[in-house]
């Protein structure tokens, strides 16, 4: 599953989700924003593996996430990657 | 890009001051965002047969064309703590980009640094960059257009064929210009080199000594193309 989403007045984000028993299996986030430090996407993707799949919780997991590696994210918010990934889901 | 990372190594270790380079790539090359897919962005086929390298950057960002015959690429490598990068991002992009919209004004050029990361002609990019915050170091590098060869462009970026139409080439057109096209004239590597020099010296009160890079250096610089930046490994690593 996939999707590409352009942020209003920002960058973009590519998602490559694969699901399991209504969960996020696997995840890959693409696009050209900056996150620093950059390790901190991987670790982003990592939290996002075995997700339910509700808008509010990816936010909660990426901001949880940006909080605990003091990382700053620019030209994208979390919201954004959560309806990057809810446009994956819906890819299909 | 393995000498910017040397540097950086480097001046973590005390053993480097703050340092800035231009550089132009031989072959031609296409750079990629750390966050984004080799495949994804980049046609490696054509870049193949084009004898054009591919690579990844330790920065985020998005594609870029390294055009040997129309673009210079700048890399500004400072410890985190100097006095040109404070701690908001955004503002240390300003900053650090001041020195190429004063290089433009240098060259009868009026430019203005448009958030986040590019600076704008007219409302169209002519440069962009790219900052990351490790090894102690804040290491900004970007590149600036002399000259813009679109259809090349389209080819290296995975643009469908039938795709890059003259419409899409138009529309590239209206949002991406280069200092030769604003000008009008043959403006010469050395003319933006020369601007680039003193317009970073002005704009960021620095004063630059040319240097070498060190045996440390040198020695690391092969180390990491022969395990990093040759290797698919980080390369199509995304």
């Amino acid at each position: 599953m996939k999707s590409i989403y352009k942020v209003p007045g920002g960058k973009l984000i590519k998602i490559q989700l694969e699901l399991a028993d209504d969960l996020i299996a696997s995840i890959q986030i693409f696009g050209d924003f900056f996150l620093h430090p950059e390790d901190t996407l991987e670790i982003i993707e990592h939290a996002l593996i075995g997700a339910r799949l509700e808008e509010d919780i990816f936010t909660d997991l990426i901001e949880d996430v940006l909080e605990q590696s003091k990382a700053t994210l620019i030209g994208a918010s979390p919201k954004d990657i959560a309806q990057a990934i809810h446009l994956a889901l819906n890819s299909e | 890009m393995a000498i910017d990372e040397a540097i950086m190594h480097s001046m973590e270790e005390g053993l480097s001051p703050p340092t800035f380079r231009f550089y132009r790539w031989n072959p031609s090359a296409v750079s990629i965002g750390i966050f984004q897919s080799m495949n994804d962005e980049v046609d490696l086929d054509y870049c193949r047969t084009s004898n054009i390298d591919a690579i990844r950057r330790i920065t985020g960002g998005g594609a870029v064309y390294h055009d040997y015959e129309g673009e210079i690429t700048y890399s500004i490598i400072i410890p985190k703590n100097h006095r040109l990068v404070p701690v908001d991002i955004i503002e240390s992009y300003k900053i650090l980009c001041g020195g190429i919209v004063d290089a433009l004004r240098i060259m009868g050029i009026e430019s203005s640094f448009k958030p986040i990361n590019d600076v704008i002609v007219n409302g169209k990019k002519v440069s962009g960059n790219a900052q990351t915050r490790r090894y102690s170091c804040v290491l900004q590098h970007g590149t600036i257009l002399l000259d813009l060869d679109v259809r090349t462009m389209f080819s290296i970026l995975k643009v469908p064929p039938e795709k890059i139409s003259d419409k899409m080439i138009s529309d590239v057109r209206d949002r991406v210009t280069s200092i030769r096209e604003i000008r009008g004239d043959e403006v010469s590597f050395e003319e933006l080199r020369d601007a680039l020099y003193d317009g970073f010296c002005e704009s960021l009160d620095i004063s630059l000594d040319p240097g070498e890079l060190t045996a440390e250096e040198s020695v690391d610089v092969e180390v990491l193309m022969e395990t990093k930046y040759s290797m698919d490994k980080w390369n199509l690593s995304r």
